[in-house]
């Protein structure tokens, strides 16, 4: 083999030219039914097929120069062998010339027409240090001879068809489309209920079943099953081992076999099968069922088995298709690697960088590099040389002589191989037969590092791991493919050596920038899923389990705590490095804990025996070395801090202390937020509760206000009627929906004039609350239809804020109809009393005055008795009169100018003259207080009062007593006191004293003419006009009482 | 002295009347109801007539607004004596006339000197 210079590239070309190449010439091969070809060819075998292959080879740069067209291929495109190639010149030839510059652009395959012939065309992208190149291999494509012998047609329709299946069958290489085409084509000549392909797998050495489910006619999906057969096994399995078809017609009579398919899944009747054979290599099987029985003859039989030798073909291909496949890809891989090693500037890293990148890929126990040093002409093994001692690489040296056996072995850039180094011409040569011993170096392979025609050295792997083996083509291969590669980088790796500080602080800053940006994008990730984790759910545990599940992961804490400093509650996740024997947090973790909450700043602490900060936790064991701990602050407030910890020392970076500081205040906002929430909620579920108990009561409230007798109206503050009872309903005679949240104003033309005082009082209170003075309205209304209701209003209050007013209605039409037929009944009978009255006293006193002849002292005393008792029922019935008037609210007082001093003065004089004619001796008084003014009065009213305070005092003081008015004027009213020194007045009747007809139990009162009605209707009198009326006694016996009572001056009055 | 023209339906209280009225010097016309009264007005034109509220035939305000409607006898003061007492019965004698309400039961005495002062306030002898 010539090495130039483009060895490297050349070299791959080779291989996989001829990898290629074998592919083609095999399938050819065997649809021509010609012999097998051997797989294990050496390179240079190789390269020579490659030239004499029927396939034609092209390698394009990418770009479009063509680098390399094989003989073939000049033939096909009919090209001298001294025309220089052009691919446009190339495309003209082809059809369609669009596909086929596609392929040699991008990896592919396509049919193509080549000078009126059929060629299957495919393309792979080679990726050659920065030049990656097409390879394009053109295969034609003949029709198989044998068609002819079809036992089923003999006709040109069936070899119609099987031309057609093989070229459909032939029409891909991907290994599903393949079975597809097979299964297609077979379902087209024999009709089936069920198919499967098994493959056999060398390795495994079993058969990997390919079903075809679905109905017969409907596109069925092919499907891997799981399943493997063995040889032997089944159907399936006989068929391999045996490597013959096999037909049966009923499964059930045959009970020394059954098919591998599982019967309840597909119920299969009849059933036949035949090996898939090239050259009586086994490639699997394919077999057919039937849910009929009998359902094949022998002649399908042979038909399938017709089939099976293309079927067989092609999925062999498709299967070595798809292993190739794997392996480009694999390559394209290894260039990958190799460019990512031209970026390595350090010679120093990039041989332990080669060696950690290749050892993956071939397995092997020895790997290194031996680089040869022109100047002073060494040639050394390099550090890291794996699987060798360093004493060993130390030692790994030899010296290369100009002129030298070992000289020549360098310079021919030869690959050695050799199954036992120390034994080998080459390594003698090398001088390094010593080392190989040393070493015990069986199995090596030397492959030369050139570059630019330059020896650089060798790879060197040695001692395969599958025991003593030879190395396969295929590794060789891939060995020399990763060594031109690192040629390459070696080679740029020395070219750079000078430039490399340069670029190596760039490349360092911009690594570090990159670093830095990735850790930045990878926290705001991390983040994003902690805020999503924390927004969740209203679930507190759960979704704080879940986003510390979140940060343990990105930054790498086995544990991680929360810890509350208010109630002292934590959430822990992960390994328990921090929990305390009762499930709490251990006192060190407090410890940290504490530290960050009272300095409100985050820590790290790398390895916390050594710490000082926790000096005095020495005695406890050491269940974590890293820390970082923050605190979690929510504004000014710290609710408490987040602790993430690790086993190991060190196992945290000042820059996560960001990333978890960022997640602590979303954890603290959290936990506020569920705090609120859950505060909230209860707040929430007491007003649910107070609301409840409140409808219940406004329920109750309300039921109790429907079924009361009387009517309630209640208004708002804004005069709406917001409650109208059906009481009221009754009374009003109104329906409550149509007051219902209506202006109180609806009401003013329903009454009276009554009723304006009434609407007049509840806007008076609505509209200025403060005029409200604890006073209540009571009114009598008269309806349209005759009725008397009375109304009480009273004003609802909270807390000084006006709400309501309720209005109480009452029917009281019978109690009117009953007062004013008592107050007649009254009025008649007092007329009928004053009547005989009048007879009686008249001639009494006509008697009297002694006009009817002279009368006997006895005669005189008994007709003033008969006088005395007749003015007491006078009194009495003048009494009853004006308690009538009053209860029925007919009194009126006629006020006018009063001069209080000369009615008194009356009353004195009346009594006086009483007192005389009664032959009493009492002594009156009157005291006139000095500028006592004139009142506004009722004269007539202002002199019964005072006259009855005084018949009082003269009726129960006993003889020789006194009775003393006394008038003066107090600021804005007058005040009048009557006093006596009568019999007084016990504590007991002072209480009742105003009552009607109440009397006391004294004998003098009892003994005395009296109805108990005179100071009731003073007090009434009193305080109709405005005034107020009292009395003071000792209570003792003889030292009287006095009664006062005051009128207010009406204003203009003086 | 005057006459005095009465009207009463009740024997007793016309004679205790016409008799105090007479002790008092006057000469007295007495009728038992107010038709009577208004009929023997003209006939008699006393200085002053005394009716009863409540009579038979015709009550004393029938009578006192007939009187007062009568151009002959309408200048004769028309004082009511009656048992009713109420503001209102006595604001209606008062707007039918009367010069003076003088309730029941009345003192002889006082009677006299009522009618006395109203004579004089009428300027009867």
């Amino acid at each position: 083999m010539v090495f130039s210079d483009w060895l490297g590239i050349g070299l791959i070309l080779v291989v996989i030219g001829a990898g290629l190449w074998l592919l083609a010439r095999l399938l050819l091969l065997s649809m021509a039914g010609g012999p097998p070809s051997g797989l294990q060819v050496s390179p240079q075998v190789e390269v020579v097929q490659a030239e004499e292959s029927q396939d034609a080879i092209l390698v394009v740069r990418k770009g479009g120069k063509i680098v390399t067209l094989t003989r073939r291929a000049r033939q096909a495109f009919a090209l001298d062998a001294d025309d220089v190639p052009n691919l446009e010149r190339l495309a003209r030839k082809i059809r369609p010339s669009e596909t086929f510059l596609s392929l040699c652009a991008h990896q592919g395959q396509a049919r193509l027409v080549l000078s009126g012939r059929l060629v299957d065309a495919l393309s792979y992208c080679m990726n050659i240090g920065q030049n990656p190149v097409m390879l394009l291999t053109l295969r034609f494509l003949e029709l198989a001879a044998d068609l002819e012998s079809s036992p089923k047609g003999g006709g040109s329709e069936t070899l119609q068809i099987f031309s057609e299946l093989t070229q459909t069958m032939a029409g891909s290489l991907d290994f599903d489309a393949t079975l597809q085409a097979v299964q297609q084509s077979v379902e087209k000549l024999i009709p089936t209920d069920f198919l499967e392909i098994t493959v056999w797998d060398p390795s495994s050495e079993t058969l990997a079943p390919y079903r075809f489910v679905g109905l017969p006619g409907a596109e069925r999906k092919l499907e891997l099953s799981r399943q493997r057969y063995n040889l032997g096994e089944g159907y399936s399995g006989t068929i391999a081992r045996t490597q013959a078809p096999m037909l049966v017609g009923n499964i059930d009579l045959r009970s020394d076999l059954r098919p591998a398919v599982d019967h309840n899944e597909i119920p299969i009747r009849s059933y036949i099968g035949v090996p898939l054979l090239v050259s009586n290599e086994l490639v699997g099987t394919l077999e057919l069922g039937s849910l009929e029985i009998e359902a094949y003859q022998q002649d399908d039989l042979n038909l399938l088995n017709l089939l099976a030798g293309q079927a067989a073909v092609v999925i062999r291909n498709a299967v070595r298709y798809r292993s190739e496949q794997r392996r480009t890809a694999e390559m394209a891989g290894l260039a990958q690697l190799t460019q990512s090693f031209s970026v390595v500037r350090d010679p120093k890293n990039i041989y332990s960088r080669l060696v950690e990148s290749i050892l993956p890929l071939i397995p092997v126990e020895i790997l290194g590099f031996l680089i040869y040093n022109e100047s002073n002409r060494m040639l050394e093994g390099q550090e890291p040389f794996s699987g060798l001692p360093f004493q060993i690489i130390e030692l790994y040296r030899a010296s290369i002589i100009p002129g030298s056996a070992g000289e020549r072995t360098l310079l021919n850039q030869d690959v050695i191989i050799t199954e036992n180094a120390s034994e080998s011409e080459e390594w003698e040569n090398l001088g390094l037969s010593f080392l190989a011993q040393a070493a015990s170096l069986h199995d090596t392979v030397l492959i030369p590092l050139t570059s630019g025609g330059r020896m650089l050295g060798y790879l060197q792997a040695s001692n395969h791991k599958d025991g003593s083996k030879v190395f396969t083509h295929e590794e060789l291969r891939l060995l020399m493919t990763i060594t031109n590669q690192a040629a390459v980088a070696i080679q740029t790796a020395g070219l750079y050596q000078e430039p490399l500080h340069l670029t190596e602080d760039l490349e360092k800053r911009v690594e570090e920038r990159t670093t830095e940006l990735r850790r930045e994008h990878n926290n705001t990730e991390t983040l994003l899923r902690i805020i999503t984790e924390l927004s969740n759910s209203l679930d507190l545990d759960q979704v704080i389990n879940r986003a510390l599940t979140v940060l343990n992961e990105s930054i790498g804490a086995q544990q991680s705590l929360i810890y509350l400093s208010q109630n002292k509650r934590t959430y822990q996740l992960g390994m328990p490095l921090a929990t305390s024997r009762n499930g709490g947090i251990s006192s060190i973790a407090q410890d940290i804990a504490r530290w960050v909450i009272q300095r409100r700043a985050p820590t790290l602490v790398d390895d916390l025996p050594v710490d000082s900060r926790w000096k005095n936790h020495e005695a406890e064991p050491v269940t974590f070395h890293s820390v970082v701990a923050v605190p979690l602050v929510l504004g000014e407030e710290i609710l408490g801090a987040l602790l993430l910890l690790n086993e190991q020392s060190n196992s945290f970076i000042v820059e996560q202390i960001n990333l978890v500081e960022a997640t602590a205040r979303q954890f603290s906002i959290t936990l506020n937020n569920a705090e609120l929430f859950s505060l909230i909620r209860d707040q929430a579920e007491n007003l649910g509760g107070m609301l409840r108990t409140q409808q219940m009561e406004a329920s109750r409230s309300r039921a109790i206000l429907e079924s009361v007798a009387d009517g309630v109206l209640v208004t708002d503050a804004a005069n709406r009627i917001t409650l109208c009872n059906a009481s009221t309903e009754r009374i009003l005679e109104l329906k409550a929906d149509q007051v219902l949240m209506q202006p109180l104003e609806q009401f003013s033309g329903l009454f009276e004039r009554a009723s304006q005082t009434w609407l007049q009082t509840i806007q008076k209170w609505s509209k200025d609350p403060k005029a409200y003075q604890l006073e209540t309205f009571a009114e009598r209304l008269e309806l349209d239809n005759g009725r008397m209701v009375a109304v009480t209003l009273a004003p609802v209050f909270f807390r000084n804020e006006f709400l309501a007013t309720v209005s109480i209605f009452r029917d009281i039409t019978h109690e009117v109809q009953v007062d004013r037929l008592k107050s007649e009944f009254i009025a008649n009978v007092s007329h009928e009393l004053r009547t005989p009255m009048t007879s009686i006293k008249g001639y009494v006193e006509v008697m009297l005055m002694g006009v009817t002849g002279q009368l006997s002292p006895q005669q005189e005393r008994f007709l003033k008795i008969i006088k005395s008792n007749t003015e007491r029922l006078n009194v009495l019935v003048n009494d009853i009169l004006d308690v009538s008037r009053i209860e029925s609210g007919r009194l009126i007082l006629d006020m006018q100018p009063t001069d209080v001093s000369k009615l008194a003065g009356e009353v004195v004089e009346e009594y006086k003259r009483r007192s005389r004619d009664d032959g009493r001796v009492i002594n009156f008084s009157l005291d006139v207080g000095a500028d006592l003014p004139q009142i506004t009065a009722d004269p007539i009213r202002l002199r019964q009062i005072i006259s009855s305070l005084v018949n009082n005092g003269y009726s129960y003081t006993p003889d020789e007593g006194h009775v003393n008015i006394k008038l003066n004027a107090d600021e804005d009213k007058i005040k009048v006191d009557v006093k006596d020194d009568g019999i007084g007045i016990s504590d007991k009747d002072g209480r009742r004293i105003f009552e009607r007809f109440f009397r006391g139990e004294d004998p003098m009162v009892l003994q005395t003419a009296g109805t108990g009605l005179g100071l009731a209707i003073s007090k009434v009198l009193v305080e109709m006009h405005g005034g107020k009326i009292w009395f003071t006694s000792k209570g003792v016996h003889g030292e009287g009482s006095t009664f006062s009572f005051t009128m207010p001056v009406a204003k203009g009055e003086d | 002295m005057a006459k005095i023209l009465i009207a009463e339906d009740e024997r007793d209280i016309r004679d205790l009347i016409a008799f105090t009225l007479r002790f008092a010097g006057h000469e007295v016309v007495a009728v038992g109801n107010g038709a009577d009264a208004v009929e023997a007005a003209p006939l008699e034109m006393p200085d002053l007539i005394l009716l009863d509220v409540r009579m038979p035939r015709m009550t004393g305000y029938e009578a006192c607004q007939q009187i007062k409607a009568d151009p002959r006898v309408q200048n004769i003061p028309v004082v009511f004596l009656s048992a009713k007492g109420q503001e209102s019965e006595m604001q209606a004698g008062f707007s039918v006339g009367a010069a003076e309400y003088l309730l029941k039961p009345f003192a002889p005495m006082e009677l006299s000197e009522k009618v006395k002062e109203l004579l004089i306030k009428f300027g009867k002898p």
